[in-house]
């Protein structure tokens, strides 16, 4: 990462789950930094660990059966994993916003959109008076570009198109102006030309208040257009990171590489022909083979990589790969 | 007919051909069979209640069952000097107002609570299914006026209703199976019925459509199937309140007559020397209480089994 | 050319929703509104849309399996609706679908043996268990999954795997035409591509016609040979799938291809091209043009009138001022 100023420092956090076929470690071990005002995205495919990545950080992991079993997560000086309830209850909504996949069922549906953006408001700011509130959600559901938000306001969450109340989403998210945005799939479930407004809302919104994000998605297109930097995970460690420009000329992940090739398209496939696909399947993580996860998939694999776990290595400027075959010209 | 034009014999081309499809190696989880039963068994390993509760159930049977072997005096021999003694070596419930062994008629009380709690409910809870599940499969006027007529039962006081259908065909054992069938399918008609509603969206229900199946051969194998776990606990939570309802029945007089040792009946004969010979009304009445709620348990358990797995 | 395996005319899909309990008017959504494509055999057709667009509901009509309000659905000729019920279930054969979600398109209670018997059970029920067997195992064989796959629950499976035997599930009886109704869409990536490439081989091995009905332009782009582009119940475009794609004629059709992001962060800074305001509800359709409410070239005409479709160099648009 370069030398610039971070909010969020997360390291070798692990998680686990109890589960009765035994202890499923969705994240084991993944260190990644956010730097401030910019976007850092978390990458990776069902099961990799980058939700519950984004739990974990925000003290939503249900303990049991979850349990952050080790690490820590650094914002201003403080290990968020340490805290208390009540402490990280003052953070949340505050200092550190989360915003969801599915709008819908994220929203109180029998309370107006207005009383739920409010909440968040008067729950850390209870001082506020009523009209000042009222004000203020006004606003904010202007700013995320909400029509007619002095109506709106009394407007329930299911008389709302799906990405009106994604904004409505945003705008809790944002209304105390935290310090870090942390998004799950926050486009995943709109459609195209939706995703494309809300992603052009975020972008726009966080060069105007400055707010640094935490983007998690699957879908690499949204990364190329809103990331700075990357984060690849894979089976619940992270397999390759480093600034995107970076990431995407240069993927030095053989799995990266096998993601973006796979995409239809703009692969690098021509029209008709078969898709490059990677064999395999994700291992199932109380199941995971010794040595490097991705090698059972892996074309380039060699025997050393299923005996141990590769450590991340520099491959440029702030570009690491978790691979032992990286720094070879492939 | 078109048909004709196309290949119409019956071997599936294999990729045998050179350019065929290689199947990838596609590692299959490893064998795990979670099925419907086996997620049963481990929730009772886990619900210490209900397997508290399975067990008191299960030993009632066995003594139900074993009585006339393991008792020493039958419920019907009268003994007139010997009445309403309390608790004794001899007697260990007591005797009753006829000088009748408590016990030997507790535990035969005990063959017909068991008989009365899942013969009704069995009958009520087929009944309501296949009706639940008619309802809102087929829907339309079939819909509507099984739903009416299960309002119309359920408008009533259950217990009230028994009364009047006992009153009418005659107050006897048999009869108890009928009106507590008639009382009891319209509520579990609802729960089948509304979730037959849910599962005929569901894709595979569509597969079914487009391939052709026939409606009754998908209500048959793939509605019913998948409502099972929610009818068998309605049938465990049904039992009990057969039970209590029989109890009151007899209680009231319209139920099982004497000298048939009904629960219901021991406490209603029983409750007129509550202050002089309590037991005689308290220990059946107990007896009531733990196998009511020993279904109940059980039931709970079961419930908790099913919920988590029908949320996969 | 081909022949026209499957075609539509003038379908119309319509569904009410009873008026409210205090009075106001009964709601109707026009789910397909006058929707006529044609589909040639072995090709790869794809309804792409948004939500609302109506693109489920015709590649259900089309199959008869929601039922239709007007028009008509051919089938190698043949009017769908004069058939009898018999000659239709027996017609289902030929026609297959493949659902979006690997989950719910299997009977959780039924081993996959079961699910692949269904399809012998109910039209050749006379084959023995022991065909049936050998069928179900060349199936499995030929999507890729091991033949000790039958004796296993569906939530064994990983959704790829799910997927893999629904596909199989349609071959079954040799169908010539199978409508895709989002099939990779719930899918990560890389099975995405493992699951296309297996349609694309089936579809050589098997000589098939498929429907892909998608909401995912770069999938429509890789496989598909004609598109046809679908608002509100109505089709706005329909083309070959190159001419479209380097040539929208239609500003629904320009601003959903730009709406998809790029995996390229060099490509970030470009103009970006983006529709204002909501995709509108389908019970209050605007009046005129039903994508006037959000295309930033619409005129006074277009709020008013609704544009008829015209063929325009071998494509088929529906707008007042097509993009030529």
């Amino acid at each position: 990462m370069s030398a610039q100023e971070t909010i969020l420092d997360v390291k070798n956090l692990r998680t686990l789950f109890l589960t009765r076929k035994g202890i499923v470690p969705a994240v084991d071990g993944i260190s990644f930094s956010v730097r401030k005002g910019k976007v850092t995205g978390l990458v990776g495919e069902s099961g990799c660990g980058k939700s519950v990545t984004s739990l974990s950080i925000m003290g939503l992991i249900p303990q049991p059966p979850g349990k952050i079993a080790g690490g820590e997560i650094l914002f201003e000086g403080r290990d968020l994993s340490k805290l208390s309830y009540k402490e990280m209850c003052r953070v949340r909504g505050k200092d550190i916003s989360m915003i969801f996949q599915e709008p819908m069922t994220s929203l109180n549906p029998v309370k107006t959109v207005g009383y739920q953006v409010g909440e968040v408001l008067r729950i850390h700011q209870r001082d506020v008076a009523d009209a000042e509130v009222r004000r203020r959600v006004v606003e904010m559901l202007d700013l995320v570009g909400i029509p007619e938000p002095e109506s709106r306001v009394r407007a329930f969450p299911h008389q709302l198109s799906g990405g009106l109340r994604q904004r409505v989403m945003i705008a809790m998210a944002l209304i105390c102006d935290p310090k870090l945005l942390v998004a799950d799939e926050p486009t995943t479930a709109l459609d195209v030309t939706i995703q494309a407004q809300v992603l052009k809302l975020m972008m726009d919104l966080q060069r105007r208040i400055g707010t640094s994000i935490i983007l998690i998605t699957h879908d690499l297109g949204v990364v190329a257009e809103t990331c700075d930097d990357v984060n690849v995970m894979y089976a619940g460690s992270i397999v390759e990171q480093g600034d995107v420009f970076n990431i995407f000329r240069n993927p030095s992940h053989p799995y990266t590489r096998g993601l973006l090739r796979s995409i239809p398209d703009t692969g690098g496939t021509g029209r008709k022909e078969r898709l490059f696909s990677i064999d395999g399947m994700v291992p199932s993580l109380t199941d995971l083979p010794p040595g490097c996860r991705f090698a059972p998939r892996c074309t380039q694999a060699r025997e050393s990589c299923f005996k141990e776990m590769p450590e991340l290595v520099p491959v440029g400027e702030g570009h690491f790969v978790r691979c032992n075959r990286a720094r070879e010209a492939c | 007919m078109h048909d004709d034009e196309r290949v119409s014999d019956n071997k599936m081309k294999t990729p045998d051909s050179g350019q065929g499809i290689a199947p990838e190696k596609i590692e299959v989880k490893k064998d795990d069979v979670e099925t419907l039963f086996g997620d049963v068994f481990r929730a009772f390993q886990k619900n210490r209640s209900a397997l508290v509760g399975l067990c008191v159930v299960l030993f009632i049977t066995v003594l139900a069952l074993s009585a006339p072997y393991v008792l020493s005096h039958d419920p019907y021999t009268m003994n007139l000097d010997n009445r309403n003694q309390p608790p004794s070596e001899a007697h260990w419930f007591g005797t009753d107002t006829y000088g009748r062994d408590l016990m030997a008629r507790v535990i035969f009380g005990a063959r017909i609570s068991l008989v009365i709690g899942l013969i009704p409910a069995f009958l009520a809870t087929c009944i309501g299914s296949i009706l639940g599940v008619a309802s809102g499969f087929y829907g339309g006027k079939t819909d509507f006026w099984i739903m009416r007529l299960a309002d119309v039962v359920l408008a009533f006081p259950s217990l009230l209703l028994a009364m009047v259908i006992m009153y009418t065909l005659g107050a006897n054992l048999f009869n108890i199976f009928i009106a507590l069938s008639i009382v009891g399918w319209a509520s579990t008609s609802r729960i089948v019925r509304s979730q037959t509603l849910a599962l005929k969206e569901k894709e595979f229900v569509e597969a079914a459509r487009a391939l052709g199946v026939k409606k009754r051969t998908i209500i048959f194998r793939h509605i019913l199937p998948n409502c099972l776990p929610n009818i068998m606990v309605v049938f465990t939570m049904s039992i009990p309140s057969a039970i209590m309802q029989e109890a009151g029945l007899s209680f009231l007089g319209v139920g099982a007559q004497p000298p048939t040792p009904s629960w219901g009946l021991l406490v209603s004969q029983g409750k007129e020397f509550i202050f002089s010979a309590p037991w005689v009304a308290i220990i059946p009445g107990v007896a009531i209480l733990i196998l009511v709620l020993a279904f109940n348990f059980m039931g709970d358990g079961l419930r908790d089994a099913i919920d988590p797995y029908m949320k996969d | 050319m081909n022949n026209i395996l499957v075609q539509t005319k003038g379908l119309k899909v319509t569904f009410s929703a009873e008026a409210g309990m205090f009075g106001g008017e009964a709601r109707v959504v026009k789910a397909v509104d006058d929707v006529s494509i044609d589909i040639a055999e072995r090709e790869t057709y794809a309804l792409v849309g948004e939500s609302g667009c109506g693109k489920t509901t015709l590649g259900r009509a089309i199959l008869r399996l929601v039922p239709t309000t007007g028009g008509q659905v051919f089938f190698r000729g043949e009017d769908l609706s004069s058939l009898s019920p018999e000659t239709m279930r027996s017609l289902r054969r030929k026609m297959q679908i493949i659902f979006q979600d690997p989950y719910a398109s299997l009977n959780p209670r039924m081993r996959v043996r079961e699910i692949l018997a269904e399809p012998f059970r109910t039209h050749e029920s006379k084959m023995s268990a022991k065909d049936v067997d050998e069928r179900i195992a060349a199936l499995l064989s030929v999507v890729g999954m091991r033949s000790d796959t039958m004796r296993k629950y569906p939530h064994q499976f990983s959704g790829g795997q799910r997927q893999r035997i629904g596909i199989a599930r349609a071959l079954a009886l040799n169908p010539e035409f199978i409508v895709c109704d989002e099939a990779v869409s719930a899918l990560d990536v890389s099975i995405q591509a493992q699951v296309l490439n297996l349609l694309s081989d089936l579809q050589k091995e098997f000589r098939l016609t498929y429907l892909f009905i998608t909401h995912n332009l770069s999938v429509v782009r890789h496989i598909a040979d004609k598109v046809c582009v679908m608002f509100l119940g109505k089709a706005m475009e329909i083309g070959d799938t190159e001419d479209l794609f380097a040539r929208p004629f239609h500003p629904y059709t320009k601003f959903l291809i730009a709406a998809a992001p790029v995996p390229d962060p060099t490509q970030r800074d470009r103009e970006r091209l983006l529709l204002k305001g909501d995709i509108p509800s389908p019970i209050n359709l605007p009046p005129g043009c039903r994508f006037s409410t959000r295309c930033p070239y619409a005129q006074e005409r277009c709020r008013m009138e609704e544009p008829e479709t015209v063929a325009l160099e071998g494509r088929a648009v529906s707008c007042h001022y097509p993009l030529v």
